[in-house]
């Protein structure tokens, strides 16, 4: 049955630490939750930067051609001359073309956030506590190569507050 | 309030201090704040029926007539739109720049900034009479293959006022879902389960750290240019025009600067009471309004060489037309507004110089006042002080607001204000994940002994 | 430690006389041009580079005011070679009187006084108002970088005592040189460039002038750290982390002097009014001007833009280093732009030996001055309080981080 161990550490320091000792030991870190964005977290996890920077490159691009397409479309549609102008004009399309670059970059980016977050949710997992969205630091580990009282010890001993062992959805204190 | 930050930062926050202010502020309201709220809803209600008004009467009922048929409705546009534009400055820009000091007023910022760009956004379908068609600008498919002119400056601004209200308000949005998820996880009830709605299930897990952040970057990295494009087109609207007084080069950058100078000075006329109400002293630090007041010195200085420019370049040129609006400006019928502008706008702000100035709170207050009126003036020196003396003396003409326009105006202010409260009491004013960022993570290492 | 005195080494070593060489070239160059009746290429090729590397100087010892105003720490380590631009401005102010000599070849308006504008555009007063701005823009320039090396060699031999006025010297200075480089540098745009075309006038100008040699001047901190980056002090001090945010930086102002062009550039299209227009329609759709109007708009903002989106990119000081050469070269020809079709009017553009030579006498001057300069001084702002601060904060954020960071914010 598949087993995992949820530690709640009080100090960034001492999940670090504990980070650095699960990876070198072979434990399985599924997900670290915290209350705020911390790059050493993601260092330690070894974590790469995230895809949405593709999203936003193609968005924009996307709303680059897109914007300027429509413009151009129309006005080659409608031969409409305003004030001796050629049709389509290049130098005011440079407006038309940045505003949807930006329009649609930055949408592709937040939905593709949104997706890549899992969001939205309606329902939050079992295990999550309160207290990670404001002072508590999270360690979702399968024990791995570990066995799982030594996983158990070696959150204790790395500074966690409280350490559960979750077997599917029953959760149990320890 | 005795904290008055004279103590360093670090030794009186903590994540459950920043955590419990926030929180705080957000409690069950009192009778005075329904009162107010009451009375900012009865003058956006007022407004909002004398458009009704104008609307079944027609357009007559506003002062606007030929030759100056651009009146306050768009001095109001171009005034909100303004003050839209310092949210975006500190949340985004300052965020590239890693300003430390906009952390705590960015939320604020940007709520401002949301709520300004919808009523901004407003007055062009006012100003536009027959609001009912404003789909029209709107690039649709139709059997007589008409389309908005994409060469307009007013298509650029429907783009690009409309792409700010989306991209601001979705910034703003995103920056607090972490903390919509604090305020979930420590409330109960209905409201746990409204804030669990806004707050589309986040837990904080490393993954969705590592793409929110990533994307948050890139939202203030568009959100950057897009900022300064907005009022670039705004400037536009008149600077693509050849009459005297708004074809200039200058423009854009002007504009882009006035804006941010209204902007900041409306942060200032909000956040000041809103840090004594809730007691934010310790959150939002003087240092922090100092940094803003410096800023303001900044784009003060900016706007006062755009004037000086204007006017040296009216002269240099040669071109009568140009040279006579300029002196009409400064001693014409509407010199009052335009001294107004001139001390409000670039005098005034020249008092930041002194550092005892910019640590007064009254003083800060006063001036940031001074400037959202010099700022409205100068929009109002610009649009219907050059029509109102284009080229042949025979169509010169004034213009004054009639009662619709200033009851219009007034509810938009009552509506801005509305808004501003309902966010103050709603919503966490203050970034607690950002804050707590900054405060630095909790580390044993800086608190020996401390065991549990 | 940080306080042990700097070693004056040697840092051109046999190469120091290639400045001289380059000066001598330029110098004959120009001479030649003058008196083989091509006096007038000598003398446009003269204000072109004049314009330049006024931008360049200026713009660079700015940028170390601005850094000063906003706090900004990141920069820190390449505050000294931006304040290198300041040795060149006494030879600089000395060139601008030079110009004088030549102005009635440049300037029509020194030849046919315009109506309404002659007391303005008088050679006395021009030059008269020119050489005192720029005068005291240098002198507050020096001033500043006086007490910023002051306080560094104060601190190096071991005493903090006037650390702290220096460094309150410098927040006052800053601000002032502010102001003085966006009006002085407003005024010299008008009357060194604008005026060649004493009919044309634009409100940016002036601002798009000294925006644009802010982007020179950065670019030239660029070219110089990336150059210098292995050397002497600089030898872990400047990594990746400093050139990408000076890459960021260069995109930056590559964004905001593009804005400022096409701001200038949109209105004038619109408004469509002939006097407006002449100067655009001559520059950007004429033989021989118009290949090279696009050629600055691509070296300059096109593949300086595409260029600097790219993380990898910024953070190699080799690549940085020759972006920065890219958009020096683009800005001059943009300068060249500037000026020389208003000069030679329908006579064409002349690239060829006097150019060459002149232009490399005026980078002999600045490399002279900037290597004299660099051999002097500590490269490093070693009694910078943010300096310091740089380098004692932990790299991990922590409580204590913060609170000496805040020491420093408000101190």
């Amino acid at each position: 049955m598949k087993q995992e161990v949820l530690g709640i550490f009080p100090y960034l320091d001492d999940l670090l630490e504990a980070l650095a000792m699960l990876r070198q030991k072979g434990g399985r870190i599924l997900t670290v939750y915290s209350p705020i964005h911390s790059e050493e977290i993601l260092e330690a996890l070894g974590s790469r930067p995230s895809p949405v920077r593709l999203a936003t490159l193609l968005g924009g691009i996307g709303g680059l051609l897109g914007g300027l397409g429509l413009a151009v479309y129309t006005f080659l549609e409608w031969k409409f001359v305003t004030s001796a102008k050629p049709t389509p004009p290049a130098v005011p399309l440079v407006v038309v073309g940045f505003e949807m670059t930006i329009l649609l970059g930055f949408l592709a980016t937040l939905v593709t956030m949104w997706i890549l977050c899992k969001m939205p949710s309606r329902r939050l997992r079992d295990h999550y506590e309160a207290g990670f969205s404001q002072d508590r630091f999270g360690l979702l580990v399968e024990p791995g190569e570990l066995a799982e009282q030594e996983l158990l010890h070696l959150l204790k001993m790395a500074g966690a507050e409280e350490v559960r062992l979750l077997r599917g959805r029953a959760t149990e204190q320890s | 309030m005795k904290a008055e930050s004279a103590q360093p930062q670090g030794e009186i926050l903590t994540y459950r201090k920043v955590q419990e202010l926030v929180m705080g502020a957000m409690a069950r309201p009192g009778r005075l704040y329904w009162v107010v709220v009451g009375v900012c809803f009865m003058g956006l209600l007022y407004g909002a029926s004398c458009w009704a008004y104008q609307i079944l009467t027609g357009m007559g009922v506003a002062g606007i007539m030929h030759p100056v048929n651009w009146g306050i409705y768009l001095v109001n546009f171009v005034f909100w739109v303004g003050i839209a534009h310092s949210g975006t400055l500190i949340s985004a820009i300052l965020y590239l720049l890693r300003a430390r000091w906009r952390t705590s007023i960015a939320r604020a910022a940007e709520a401002m900034t949301v709520f300004a760009v919808m009523i901004a956004g407003l007055f062009p379908f006012i100003h536009l009479g027959r609001v009912w068609i404003f789909y029209w600008i709107i690039p649709y498919p139709n059997q007589r293959d008409l389309w908005p002119n994409f060469q307009s400056p007013l298509v650029f601004d429907f783009l690009a006022i409309s792409t700010y209200l989306t991209v601001s308000s979705m910034f703003w949005y995103s920056g607090m879902l972490p903390d919509l998820a604090a305020v979930r996880d420590k409330t109960s009830g209905i409201r746990k389960k409204i804030y669990g709605l806004l707050s589309l299930g986040w837990q904080g897990t490393h993954e969705q750290w590592r793409h929110y952040s990533m994307a948050y970057l890139l939202f203030a990295a568009f959100a950057t240019p897009l900022v300064i494009s907005v009022h670039s087109v705004v400037s536009w609207d008149f600077a693509l025009s050849i009459v005297p007084g708004w074809h200039s080069t200058i423009f854009a950058p002007y504009f882009v600067a006035g804006a941010i100078h209204s902007g900041l000075a409306m942060v200032l006329t909000l956040l000041i009471p809103l840090r004594r109400i809730f007691h934010f002293e310790v959150l939002i630090s003087t240092e922090t309004l100092e940094s803003i007041a410096k800023t303001i010195v900044l784009t003060g200085l900016i706007v006062g060489y755009s004037y000086a420019v204007e006017y040296f370049m009216a002269w240099y040129s040669g071109n009568m037309f140009e040279w006579d609006t300029f002196i009409w400006r400064a001693v014409g019928n509407y010199a009052p507004q335009f001294w107004i502008m001139v001390v409000c706008n670039v005098l005034a702000p020249l008092l930041f110089f002194s550092k005892k100035i910019r640590r007064s709170l009254a003083w800060l207050f006063g001036i940031a006042i001074a400037v959202n009126i010099g700022m409205w003036y100068e929009r109002f020196v610009i649009i219907v002080g050059s029509m109102a003396h284009e080229f042949v003396p025979y169509a010169w003409g004034l213009y004054a607001p009639s009662w619709v326009e200033l009851s219009i105006m007034g509810g938009s202010f009552c509506m801005f204000f509305f808004l501003f409260l309902l966010f103050g009491k709603f919503l966490p004013t203050v970034s607690m994940s950002e804050m707590k960022e900054a405060l630095g993570a909790p580390a044993r290492a800086c608190s020996p002994g401390e065991r549990t | 430690m940080a306080g042990q005195p700097n070693r004056v080494e040697p840092r051109v070593g046999h190469l120091g006389f290639l400045p001289w060489v380059a000066m001598a070239l330029g110098c004959a160059c120009f001479l030649w041009a003058l008196f083989s009746g091509e006096s007038q290429r000598a003398w446009q090729a003269y204000l072109v580079n004049l314009v330049f590397w006024l931008g360049v100087c200026a713009g660079s010892v700015t940028w170390v005011a601005i850094m000063n105003m906003t706090s900004a720490r990141w920069g820190r380590p390449l505050k000294r070679l931006a304040e290198a631009g300041v040795a060149v401005l006494p030879g600089l102010w000395i060139l601008l009187l030079g110009l004088y000599l030549g102005h009635r070849e440049l300037y029509s308006w020194a030849r046919e006084p315009v109506h309404g504008k002659e007391l303005w555009l008088s050679a006395t007063f021009v030059f008269g108002r020119d050489a005192l701005l720029l005068g005291v823009f240098g002198a507050v320039a020096w001033a500043l970088v006086q007490m910023s090396l002051r306080g560094d060699l104060e601190f190096m031999s071991g005493s903090e005592k006037g650390l702290e006025s220096r460094w309150r010297w410098q927040a006052v200075l800053s601000p002032v040189l502010g102001i003085l480089y966006g009006v002085g540098m407003s005024v010299l745009a008008w009357d060194l460039i604008m005026s060649l075309d004493p009919h044309w006038v634009s409100t940016l100008f002036g601002a798009y002038y000294f925006m644009g040699s802010l982007y020179t001047g950065i670019a030239w901190v660029a070219v110089l750290s990336s150059l210098l980056h292995k050397r002497g002090e600089f030898q872990g001090r400047l990594g990746a982390s400093q050139f990408h945010d000076l890459g960021k930086l260069l995109l930056a102002f590559c964004l905001v002097t593009g804005d400022f062009f096409y701001s200038q550039f949109l209105v004038i299209w619109y408004g469509n009014i002939p006097e407006e227009t002449k100067y655009v329609i001559l520059r950007v759709c004429t033989w021989p001007w118009n290949p090279l109007a696009w050629g600055v708009l691509i070296g300059c903002f096109g593949i300086p833009f595409v260029a600097l989106l790219s993380r990898r990119l910024k953070q190699k000081p080799a690549m940085l280093g020759a972006l920065g050469g890219l958009i020096l070269l683009g800005m001059w020809f943009e300068r060249l732009l500037l000026v020389a079709p208003s000069v030679s009017l329908g006579s064409g553009l002349h690239l060829g030996l006097v150019e060459l030579g002149i232009a490399l006498g005026f980078l002999g001057l600045v490399g002279l001055m900037v290597s004299r300069f660099l051999s002097k001084v500590p490269w490093l702002p070693r009694g910078d309080p943010l300096f310091r601060s740089l380098s004692l904060e932990p790299r991990s954020a922590t409580n204590k981080g913060l609170a000496a960071s805040a020491k420093v914010e408000h101190g």
